[in-house]
């Protein structure tokens, strides 16, 4: 966590699978072009979607960071050995 | 029936279930490593609990904070608690901090998707230092 003039900037970091990849990135895509709106909407479907029993995998942690920061997720993946990635993002919450 | 007692922990909350007492309540902090595995004993209970409900229930929820996984699953619980209003007068309380912006959006948000009367309730936190204060040595 870092702090700059009027944000706090926070990244975090882990290591994933190479075959994820992909599939969290198109989610990171899908969800960082998401408006507010569209946002508070998918966040209700999954609450409701029956068949969802695990919303890991729907980047509903993603969808709540966008609705709680204001701030598209910056990310990045790079590849560590044939098994391995880095995933970091970045996103930051402005001081008030 | 017999009642649900779950002890908080460091990263789970305290659920007290209890008809006899008519105290149905859910504090504290909500951030198990696994929130399926931890809320399915309290889903059944409810499920068990709908069979049967008192007449008139109150339910509180008194959550300081939660991540995600366990909001899908706090929303189970109030999806069922939408059910056992079918049968019975049923109140859920939702308390949040006057600061969170966070808790207190997410309760407008579940207000949105049930049926069941719901009550958004704002404390303000004492500082720890007063409460200190009140005892006699």
């Amino acid at each position: 966590m870092g702090q700059t003039e009027d944000e706090y900037v926070l990244t975090s970091g882990n290591y994933i699978p190479n075959e994820y990849v992909a599939d969290v990135k198109e989610r990171l895509d899908i969800i960082n072009d998401m408006d507010n709106n569209e946002l508070n909407e998918y966040f209700n479907k999954i609450l409701l979607d029956q068949n969802v029993i695990d919303p890991k995998k729907t980047g509903l942690g993603f969808v709540d960071m966008r609705l709680k920061t204001y701030r598209k997720i910056a990310y990045d993946f790079k590849e560590v050995d044939d098994k391995y990635s880095f995933f970091t993002l970045q996103t930051s919450v402005q001081i008030n | 029936m017999e009642p649900l007692i779950i002890k908080a922990t460091e990263d789970t909350p305290e659920i007290i279930f209890d008809p006899e007492n008519e105290v149905f309540e859910i504090s504290n902090v909500s951030l198990p490593e696994n929130a399926i595995e931890f809320y399915a004993p309290v889903i059944d209970w409810l499920k068990k609990y709908k069979k049967n409900p008192l007449p008139k229930t109150v339910f509180d929820f008194n959550i300081e904070y939660l991540n995600t996984a366990s909001s899908k699953q706090i929303f189970e619980l109030i999806f069922l608690i939408d059910k056992i209003n079918e049968h019975s007068d049923v109140l859920i309380r939702w308390h949040y901090d006057a600061i969170d912006e966070d808790m207190r959006s997410l309760g407008v948000r579940f207000t949105h998707l049930v049926k069941v009367k719901f009550e958004l309730v704002e404390y303000e936190k004492e500082e720890d230092d007063e409460e200190e204060d009140d005892y006699d040595f």
